[in-house]
């Protein structure tokens, strides 16, 4: 068996190398854990970082990608997620089910355009070719990079926030943290780490390329723009 | 003496040649020196990372076949394959029977240095399977039929102007040379083909032991594409991609972005975690991870060698190397050019004539001092160039030496040899010129002039003159 066969290949390599070198004296996993300088600051300063790197991101030239929208209520979040639903490009619209989603698009909203859930098999995946927006909850939203983490466990959709030119994401302000290093920390706190759900993706700005002359250019294969809106 | 196909110099003449190549490269390898500086410079804690990113590698390299089971049983349990391959054929041979087993004759490929180590579009070409490239520069560098020139970014050697052409001849579009009116196309192109096609292909950044998971990096979403929406995914990852823990991302996605493309993150990071489970209602049924050694125990049995396996392949090292800069990547003809190219291609990594690389480098330490895992390259090319030497040279140097002790000890035999050696070079000048000493004498002679033969000895001299005493 060819696993075998490497493995021996590994284990003979490290023991011949431990000549002089002692198989004890292996290096040993550093202690203490990755430097982290930039603290724990409050909601507000942690959205107002998130908002600088967002707009960082999404304003190119004369062009914007999205927005990064923070609202005081429920009501004021029904309206903004009603202006995109509004937009003429904006028809077919699937959202992952999930609290956020029953508790902002209700079935007014739904009625305004041609809304899939995305509860089965059937109404997600290949079937969201055609979607012009996909809204999606979220486990996370970095302030450091403006990244948000989104899954796949509770039947959350990976096409939903990769097929559609728009996505749109809705999250609480609890569930701002200041970078990376945090979103991992949320992973490793679920209660079923280390068994972790098919895909987490961290998804920062819109999909781009500078691949030719190194010229930016948005959108490359994915979504064209990104709107994160920010509950209470 | 190497026969100049797979001289290293002799290749770079190809590159300065090419109009252009050498202005672009230089513009624009060192704009993404300069941004990797800035993105650097904003991170207090750099240093810091640098060190413990330096410390996991080792660590993870002194226990690699710990790791590795650790993550093939992970992976097996959440229900995907993981085969370990020797060679790269092992890792073909796999993939093709994949594609047969799901009669697929199409696969979508996110990039991957390791596909391109295996040679994997010929060989799937081979059986019937036809590969398409999705990230953007490497869909370029398909039509073009060229390799990569940059591990990070493929086409940095070609003007928009030569892939506007390549669109128009390929694609049949009308032409343009706007970058965002060619990535429409590609988008549009390969959207379909997403769409279509049964197999998805990827590499991988990082896989990680504790959870089982494969991390890939990106830009433009091909990858997502391609691991999300066709139904078999497969992965071929160099078996020291791996790190132990979760939280060792935590250091990892803060320098791989920074230090391969100037950004404090990419526009994607995913952590796949085998395929979709029973109740997940997207992404592919089959998830596969080639773990890849060809030729890379080699040098993890050397504990001097070892650090080279820590390489997270950002390209930063390419970027701050003058001699990279000024020829390309083609040159190197290796799937790793640049100052990691030289280090690996020694080992017949990336390349099967690499054994000149190392001498490839200015040695200036630019690599050494930009590298996130704090590979120490430069001194590690001059130990490669000392191994070279010791290798090939050994003997011609050992019998040169010992030829000179013998005849130097017998007056006559040196006056014979000298004369013989007067005649032989006399005879060469009348045949095929003056510069035409034969190798190893030619490396000398090839930049510079070859020092004259005195018209006679110094033996002879002393005759004439009976010991410099008497005028001529």
């Amino acid at each position: 068996m060819s696993k075998m066969e490497v493995l021996s290949a590994i284990r003979q390599a490290l023991r011949g190398a431990h000549d002089g070198y002692g198989e004890q004296q292996a290096r040993p996993y550093p202690e203490g854990r990755d430097p982290r300088p930039y603290g724990n600051p409050g909601v507000e300063e942690l959205w107002q970082r998130f908002l600088t790197e967002f707009d960082a991101l999404a304003a190119y030239e004369d062009q914007r990608f999205g927005e990064a929208w923070r609202v005081g209520s429920v009501a004021e979040a029904r309206e903004r997620v009603a202006s995109l639903l509004a937009r003429d490009d904006i028809n077919n619209v699937c959202a992952v089910p999930c609290n956020l989603v029953e508790q902002i698009v209700t079935p007014e909203l739904r009625t305004q355009v041609k809304f899939t859930l995305t509860d089965r098999p059937e109404t997600a995946g290949h079937a969201l070719a055609g979607m012009d927006l996909g809204i999606t909850d979220c486990l996370c939203l970095t302030a450091g990079t403006a990244s948000v983490l989104v899954s796949t466990a509770k039947a959350g959709s990976r096409a939903a926030s990769l097929l559609p030119p728009v996505h749109l994401v809705l999250a609480q302000e609890r569930q701002l943290v200041p970078d990376i290093p945090e979103c991992l920390d949320t992973i490793a706190a679920t209660p079923d780490f280390p068994d972790m759900p098919a895909a987490y993706t961290f998804i920062t700005g819109s999909s781009r390329t500078a691949d030719i002359e190194k010229v930016l250019v948005i959108p490359a294969h994915g979504p064209r723009e990104l709107f994160v809106l920010l509950l209470p | 003496m190497t026969p100049p196909k797979t001289c290293f110099r002799a290749r770079t003449a190809t590159s300065l040649t090419r109009a252009g190549l050498k202005e672009r490269v230089q513009r624009n390898a060192w704009s993404g020196h300069l941004s990797r500086e800035e993105a650097v410079a904003e991170l207090p804690e750099y240093e810091d990372l640098r060190e413990r990113a330096r410390a996991i590698k080792l660590h993870t390299l002194d226990h690699l076949d710990r790791y590795l089971e650790q993550f093939a049983d992970k992976v097996e349990r959440n229900g995907g394959n993981v085969l370990f391959a020797s060679t790269a054929k092992e890792a073909l041979d796999y993939i093709v029977a994949v594609a047969e087993r799901h009669g697929a004759t199409k696969m979508v490929k996110a990039k991957s240095m390791a596909g391109e180590e295996l040679h994997l579009n010929p060989a799937l070409e081979a059986a019937g399977v036809e590969p398409r490239e999705t990230d953007l520069g490497e869909f370029i560098v398909q039509l073009s039929g060229e390799p990569p020139s940059h591990i990070v970014t493929p086409v940095i050697h070609l003007t928009r102007h030569e892939i506007a052409a390549l669109f128009v001849e390929h694609l049949g579009i009308e032409y343009t040379d706007d970058p965002q009116k060619l990535t429409a196309v590609a988008r549009r192109v390969l959207r379909e083909e997403f769409l279509a096609a049964p197999l998805g292909f990827s590499g991988g950044n990082f896989l990680v032991a504790e959870t089982g998971t494969l991390v890939l990096v990106e830009n433009e979403g091909n990858i997502r594409m391609s691991t999300t929406m066709p139904r078999v995914h497969l992965a071929v990852v160099g078996m020291e991609k791996i790190v132990p823990r979760l939280q060792d991302l935590a250091v990892f996605l803060r320098l791989l972005p920074r230090c391969g493309t100037g950004q404090k993150m990419t526009g994607y990071a995913s952590l796949i975690t085998g395929p979709r489970r029973a109740d997940d209602v997207d992404g592919p049924d089959e998830f596969h991870v080639i773990v890849l050694d060809n030729g890379r125990s080699e040098l993890l049995a050397d504990p001097l060698k070892r650090p080279i396996l820590s390489c997270l392949r950002c390209g930063a090292c390419l970027n701050a190397c003058p001699v990279y800069r000024t020829v390309s990547g083609h040159a190197y003809e290796s799937v790793y050019p640049g100052p990691i190219g030289e280090l690996l291609g020694p080992h017949c990594i990336g390349t099967d004539h690499g054994e000149d690389l190392p001498f490839g480098s200015s040695l200036c330490g630019a690599c050494t001092e930009v590298c996130p895992v704090k590979i120490d390259i430069a001194h590690l090319l001059l130990h490669l160039r000392k191994e070279a030497m010791q290798t090939s040279l050994d003997l011609v140097w050992k019998a040169g030496f010992g030829a000179w002790s013998l005849v130097a000890q017998y007056p006559e035999l040196y006056r014979t040899a000298a004369a013989l050696a007067k005649l032989g070079l006399a005879a060469l000048n009348s045949t095929i010129g003056e510069e035409a000493v034969p190798p190893p004498l030619s490396g000398w002679s090839h930049s510079r002039e070859f020092p004259k033969f005195a018209k006679r000895s110094f033996d002879q001299w002393w005759d004439d003159t009976e010991g410099g005493t008497k005028d001529e």
